[in-house]
């Protein structure tokens, strides 16, 4: 059993979400943009890492494999979230046999699961005030007043869009558009 | 030969892997090893040729102190994940086990079960022998659980096995062996009744 195989027929995998997939020779005709949003709607993409074994080599290759899965939660997932996907005793579509069951992690709003305590990479969120409240200083980064992610998407952030060069003048010009 | 190449390329060899102690229960599908590593240690190692540094000086990992630094905390989990991570994927091929590195502050290790059931294991200041003991008594299987699926595998596995659980239940089914004595008596000199001089029942 192949690798990709033996990870669709797993009950439960654990992902981070990827950018959609977007594809130039998909467009239907000259008028929509050159970049073309083929994932399936309702669906994510998903990114998979898990350890690819060399039988020659006899060691373990770090691999990322991007599954389709369905959400129909009302999770506000976003590029770098951690999810629990699950084999659907349906596929939603021949190419998406996973549904999304749980969220683990927000990307930059992390919680200590043990603790159950937000934290950074480096220290817990609370230590961090503490330790700035001693020492003094304009203090760590303040979350509670940070706006929600994904404020700015469309206007300011189009860190989820595909850059392309503008061979073509389309109808509306695209700001994260290059020109060569 | 030459020597193998690579760091700690005894965990290359198929002894080492097969040597694995841990193999987890059916219901465990996903493994995650969360722990903390000297960042600049991992970008030294992934740009060797761009950070030209002697990794032994400790001093290097001191010049900019706004790189993640890992504790002594880490280091049981690190060298798991170095010793015997390896050896658990190849006794479980069918688990997925992903490492994340300096994504929070204190060591875990997650566990996802096949119903979404999630499992963590505090490792804090544990070493590897810890860790691997701890987690073979809460999910993996016991050693007579293995030695019986070897048995049963042992048996699937060569053809020329008859009895339970295999192809053939009995080896009289083989044209060219002797038959089965429900149908065809055995001669008399190879039933023990006859050769320690019982009685016979012919007569």
């Amino acid at each position: 059993m192949s690798l990709v195989q033996t990870l669709r027929s797993s009950a439960v995998l654990l992902g981070r979400v990827r950018p959609r997939i977007h594809s130039a020779a998909a467009r239907p005709t000259k008028i929509k943009g050159p970049e073309y949003d083929v994932t399936p709607s309702e669906c994510i993409v998903v990114g998979v890492p898990h350890l690819q074994f060399d039988p020659r080599l006899k060691r373990h290759f770090k691999h990322e494999e991007q599954v389709l899965a369905h959400d129909s939660t009302n999770l506000d997932l976003k590029v770098g979230d951690t999810l629990l996907l699950k084999k659907m005793s349906q596929p939603f579509l021949p190419s998406v046999q996973f549904e999304v069951i749980r969220l683990i992690q927000k990307f930059g709003d992390a919680q200590d699961p043990l603790t159950g305590d937000a934290v950074t990479a480096e220290d817990y969120r609370s230590h961090e005030h503490a330790v700035a409240e001693v020492y003094g200083g304009s203090g760590p980064f303040d979350y509670a007043q940070a706006p929600p992610r994904g404020r700015l998407e469309g206007t300011k952030d189009f860190t989820d869009k595909v850059t392309y060069y503008r061979w073509h003048k389309f109808g509306k010009k695209d700001d994260y558009s290059l020109v060569s | 030969m030459p020597l193998l190449e690579g760091v700690s390329p005894i965990r290359r060899t198929l002894p080492y892997l097969q040597a694995g102690k841990l193999v987890f229960k059916d219901r465990v599908k996903v493994m995650t090893l969360n722990y903390r590593v000297d960042e600049r240690a991992e970008v030294i190692r992934k740009h060797r040729l761009a950070h030209p540094v002697n990794v032994n000086d400790p001093n290097v990992f001191q010049q900019r102190p706004w790189y993640i630094q890992s504790h002594p905390a880490h280091h049981g989990i690190q060298a798991f994940d170095h010793w015997n991570v390896p050896q658990i994927q190849y006794k479980n091929p069918h688990i997925q086990i992903a490492s994340f590195k300096n994504q929070a502050p204190a060591p875990f290790i997650a566990c996802y079960m096949d119903d979404g059931e999630e499992v963590l294991f505090d490792v804090d200041n544990h070493t590897s022998t810890q860790i691997l003991d701890r987690l073979i008594k809460v999910l993996g299987k016991s050693e007579e659980t293995l030695a019986l699926e070897a048995l049963a595998a042992e048996k699937k596995d060569n053809p020329a096995n008859f009895g339970k659980n295999c192809s053939r239940f009995c080896i009289c089914n083989v044209p060219g062996q002797v038959p089965c004595p429900s149908l065809v008596p055995l001669p008399k000199h190879w039933r023990g009744k006859y050769h320690h001089g019982f009685e016979d029942e012919d007569d």
